[in-house]
């Protein structure tokens, strides 16, 4: 009988630490390492998602900008800064999500279109807050095939450095308009510089005014000290 | 006559109203066991709650608890008084009182809701919570938000207690922002030309904007009249108007600011 008893206390015992342990581990608090991991793991996805899927459905669901939203923040609990920038005043396509304050903004920067598919160059940022700061990488430089420009994306191409052309084929390649000053300012390689190791991109800002327009200037010390 | 100590009426009804309906039969019963839906104040014929329209669904002052606008769970439980709890709830009417209360708590978060989602430019309040409590393992809760929005004082206190609220959850209501500068002018949002409100954003190439309601904030180029691409701060929410509600304004969302070196 007293061995019954003892059985059963501790078999109640053992349920309930693993009750409290299951209930513990749900409210345990994150820290802000673990939130940041957590998040970026997010916003990768919710991007390769936009990149692949995005103009594709948008050209589905139309301008009604609520249905990207849905869609990331349901799955990833990311969230989209603005509605879908497609075919704007100078913007091919540009989504900008985020999460925990650290914002991707991915945007197509170059697109061609050659033997029966589109291919584009995208750059994604990380932009905004300080968590953002402490991220490895800062930029991705991405290269996509699609058959045509509504439909779905097939991503050839990732990295974390920049490089200024894809080979296609033996008589075709996708470049970066390196020498196009307006790109080159919505690029703003000087405030990446940790992307652009092997480019001289780094080393160049470039600032507007209304009378001059675009204007490439050497990157100083004084620069640096801020953009650190 | 009902005994609240058994919880039963000890005398039974005198008639059967409905002879085919065999809840009916049992005359020691109350609204054929269902006070959900119906009422019997003759105690002879249930009657069928009238229908909750926004006028007869919540009367001023019949709570005990406060006005209709002040309304709160916490102020209704207290009235409850649990002290003597027992006889409250043997009480018939319990089931009255907590469908209403229901009905009532329903129509003031649906309220909230709808207001949140035009605040925030369509974001669903229940979203955005899942969202928090994902992403940063914390318990926030629907009451919580409300009061943040509600009360200044509890507003203040909670972005000096938790640096996640001030940066995270801020930032995750400053959404759906107008996608370039002339639909921003089109929507009614006004330009935040000073250099103390630009000056963080990348001034001069940017400008700062807000919602007609003072709520979001979205940061342009003026060289091109896009969304700002380079690393400036992208603005974020702002729980008080800055413009029509300055003081509290400065105290739930800027000095935060200043306690946590950052937004």
């Amino acid at each position: 009988m007293r061995k019954k008893i003892i059985s059963i206390f501790l078999g109640l015992v053992a349920l309930l630490s693993t009750s409290y342990w299951s209930f513990a581990d749900v409210n345990k608090p994150m820290t802000k390492e673990e939130i940041k991991t957590k998040a970026i793991k997010k916003l990768n996805d919710a991007a390769h998602w936009s990149i692949e899927n995005g103009i594709m459905e948008y050209y589905q669901h139309g301008k009604d900008k609520m249905w990207i939203q849905e869609k990331t923040l349901v799955e990833w609990s990311v969230s989209t800064y603005s509605g879908p920038i497609i075919d704007s005043d100078k913007v091919m396509a540009r989504f900008i999500i985020k999460a925990v304050g650290i914002y991707f903004d991915l945007e197509i920067m170059e697109r061609l279109e050659y033997n029966n598919s589109v291919y584009e160059y995208w750059v994604q940022k990380v932009t905004g807050s300080k968590l953002s700061g402490k991220i490895d990488w800062r930029c991705k430089f991405i290269v996509t095939r699609a058959d045509n420009v509504k439909g779905k994306r097939e991503i050839l191409k990732e990295e974390t450095q920049f490089f200024e052309s894809f080979q296609i084929d033996d008589s075709e390649t996708l470049k970066f308009p390196v020498d196009d000053l307006e790109s080159l300012f919505h690029l703003g390689a000087w405030l990446y510089p940790d992307s652009f190791e092997n480019s001289d991109l780094k080393n160049y800002k470039i600032i507007f005014s209304k009378s001059e327009g675009y204007v490439k200037k050497k990157v100083n010390w004084f620069d640096r000290m801020f953009l650190k | 006559m009902y005994d609240p100590v058994i919880g039963r009426f000890i005398t039974p009804d005198n008639i059967i109203p409905n002879q085919y309906n065999p809840q009916s039969l049992n005359r020691y019963s109350y609204c054929l066991n269902n006070p959900l839906i119906y009422v019997d104040p003759s105690g002879h014929n249930i009657e069928t709650l009238p229908p909750h329209t926004p006028e007869t669904q919540f009367p001023e002052n019949d709570w005990g608890a406060g006005s209709g606008g002040d309304f709160s769970v916490v102020d209704f439980l207290t009235s409850m008084n649990f002290n003597s709890g027992i006889n409250n709830l043997l009480n018939p009417n319990m089931g009255i009182y907590l469908y209403e209360w229901a009905n009532r708590l329903n129509a003031e978060l649906k309220a909230f809701s709808n207001e949140f989602s035009e605040m925030t430019g369509g974001l669903s309040v229940w979203t955005v919570i899942n969202e928090y409590n994902e992403l940063t393992g914390e318990s926030l809760d629907i009451f919580t938000v409300q009061k943040i929005f509600n009360d200044p004082e509890f507003a203040k206190k909670t972005m000096l207690t938790n640096e996640n609220m001030h940066t995270i959850f801020r930032d995750m209501l400053n959404v759906n922002v107008p996608d370039n500068l002339y639909h921003a002018i089109q929507d009614g949002w006004l330009p935040m030309y000073s250099l103390k409100e630009t000056g963080f954003h990348g001034y001069p190439f940017n400008i700062k904007f807000i919602s007609p309601d003072g709520h979001r904030e979205a940061v342009y180029s003026v060289t091109d009249w896009n969304l700002a691409r380079n690393n400036a701060f992208r603005g974020t929410f702002n729980f008080f108007n800055p413009i029509t509600n300055p003081g509290d304004h400065w105290h739930v969302d800027v000095v935060p600011y200043f306690q946590w070196l950052g937004n």
